[in-house]
């Protein structure tokens, strides 16, 4: 039997971020009947960049974290099911089936449901080896930093190097080993890498790049890491943060399909019309035609958005929102970057030392195509308006620190008076 | 009634440039908006960023650290993530001295 119209609703499956943007999305734009949430983990909504840092350094605890209060949740009039999780999708019926064996009628269904911290292969589950994606993760990490005085990370990404400042700032000996010659080689380009790798030095972590683990051992007192040119690290504790696996199998067996994520166009649309899928899960067509997944904060967040309004046949400029954005906070410093650097493109810095403050802009021709910036969150978002109007200042003052980014006066673009 | 405190000159605030200024002990940022001045606490609730450092747009002010938004007119919160509504404070010009009412 199909779904009955009158009361299948929104189904979303997962309950991070992206979940929380769906929900307020659909009630914001009118959406009056029934939103159920299914997630697997038994807290309420919560927020997860904190995991790395302000947790670990017990400044937060999940009632800071959470995203959806339990007023919250009534006052928007969602049944969550916590601890619960969707073990199957009948796309005919249009219908969900639970772990506790319930069937739940969708609408739409928004699969939310993130990924899983990547393990490393051939090494076994062990206390003293941890990865970090849930709120247990980071307590587990936490109590193992309360005692640890060596902390080995493998991975020098953007967990792997928050977490490495963490523990360091907690008083551990830190390495960090990173297989690629570079730090975050995934995301940044070098300049940012080199910046990075320093502050790291600076703080006395000891980042080895290029680094092969060969093989790793773990007992009840220690564990230690072998690598390809013979060198053994040992440690307390072994934090892996070597990426994730995007958790896409349920929609795999539902006949969705997937390759590494769940493949959606912009708008977080699979094939099906009736079944969405945002941030970490979704392997969406970007801004710049291509396809990518994205594992950030604010992607979960414009996805989320983006679906919902998809969902009511809503209008949705993406460009308006401007070029993807992230952040990671390390030590006492803050870094941005906007949009996506991409190799070519002429490199104009701005550094005020005064400030610890270094920008940088990723030009292309007249225009600023990205920008990361070290303590300089007002010239991220100064550049934002830049580039949502296409309008520039004249690039050679954008290294002329004697005006402020926001005093810059923006080019005419061609054409115009 | 609380005592109104001297925070700077009327000319150290403009559009796009609030001035910071810690008021016994309480950091306090003051914007322009229209010609009008406004008083608000300057620590982001969310991770305890001084807002006055941050992206002023029109009516709006965006913490530097993260992406939350808020009026400066009534210190409400706007929009990025999940934050506390900032407090306002009476603000008035006096003899081109700006000063606040921490009440």
């Amino acid at each position: 039997m199909p779904s009955d119209e009158a009361t299948a609703g929104a189904v979303i499956v997962g309950a991070g971020l992206a979940a929380r943007w769906v929900i307020l999305t659909l009630r914001a734009e009118g959406y009056e009947g029934p939103i159920t949430v299914i997630g697997d983990e038994a807290h309420p909504p919560y927020d997860r960049p904190p995991l790395s840092k302000a947790v670990l350094k017990k400044q937060a605890e999940l009632a800071q974290l959470t995203l959806l209060s339990p007023a919250q949740l009534d006052q928007h009039r969602v049944d969550w099911r916590g601890g619960e999780a969707v073990v199957a999708i009948d796309r005919e019926r249009r219908q969900v089936r639970t772990s506790a064996g319930g069937l739940i009628d969708y609408r739409w269904l928004f699969l939310a449901c993130g990924g899983r911290a990547r393990g490393l292969p051939g090494v076994a589950a062990h206390p003293r080896i941890v990865t970090l994606r849930s709120l247990e993760d980071a307590l587990h990490l936490r109590a193992h930093l309360d005692a640890a005085r060596r902390v080995i990370v493998i991975g020098g990404g953007w967990i792997g190097l928050e977490v490495a400042a963490t523990a360091r700032q907690a008083g551990c000996d830190v390495v960090v080993l990173e297989a690629a010659a570079r730090a975050c080689v995934r995301t940044v380009p070098e300049a940012i890498s080199t910046w990075l790798e320093g502050l790291h030095a600076e703080h006395g972590t000891r980042l080895r790049l290029g680094a092969r683990v060969e093989s790793v051992a773990a007992d009840d007192s220690a564990v230690a890491v072998t690598l390809a040119d013979g060198e053994v690290v040992s440690g307390d504790v072994l934090v892996l943060g070597i990426g994730m696996v995007a958790n896409d199998d349920l929609a795999r067996a539902a006949g969705l399909a997937c390759d590494n994520g769940v493949l959606v166009d912009a708008s977080g649309r699979t094939d099906d019309p009736a079944v969405f899928a945002v941030g970490d899960v979704a392997n969406a067509i970007q801004a710049d035609g291509q396809r990518r997944r994205i594992e950030s904060w604010e992607n979960a967040q414009r996805m989320g958005a983006a679906a919902a309004r998809a969902a009511l046949d809503k209008a949705w400029e993406p460009s308006s929102e401007g070029p993807p954005w992230f952040w990671s906070d390390q030590y006492e410093d803050n870094l941005q970057l906007l949009g996506t650097p991409e190799p070519g493109q002429t490199l104009v810095e701005r550094t005020v030392a005064a400030k610890r403050q270094r920008i940088f802009y990723f030009c292309d021709g007249d225009r600023v195509r990205a920008v990361a910036a070290v303590n300089g969150g007002r010239e991220i978002k100064v550049a934002r308006k830049w580039i949502i109007q296409d309008r520039y200042p004249a690039l050679d003052r954008l290294a002329d620190t004697s005006v402020d980014a926001n005093k810059l006066p923006v080019q005419p673009r061609t054409g115009e008076q | 009634m609380s005592q109104w405190i001297a925070v700077g000159d009327r000319q150290q605030v403009e559009e796009d440039n609030p001035l910071a200024a810690v008021v016994e002990g309480r950091a306090i940022g003051v914007y322009e908006v229209d010609g009008e001045l406004y008083a608000l606490d300057d620590i982001c609730p969310h991770a305890e960023a001084n807002l006055t450092q941050g992206f002023v747009d029109g009516c709006e002010v965006e913490c530097p650290l993260h992406n939350a938004v808020f009026d400066i007119r009534d210190g409400k919160h706007q929009r990025g993530e999940p934050c506390s509504d900032l407090k306002v404070f009476p603000v008035r010009v006096v003899a081109d001295k700006i000063e606040v009412q921490l009440g």
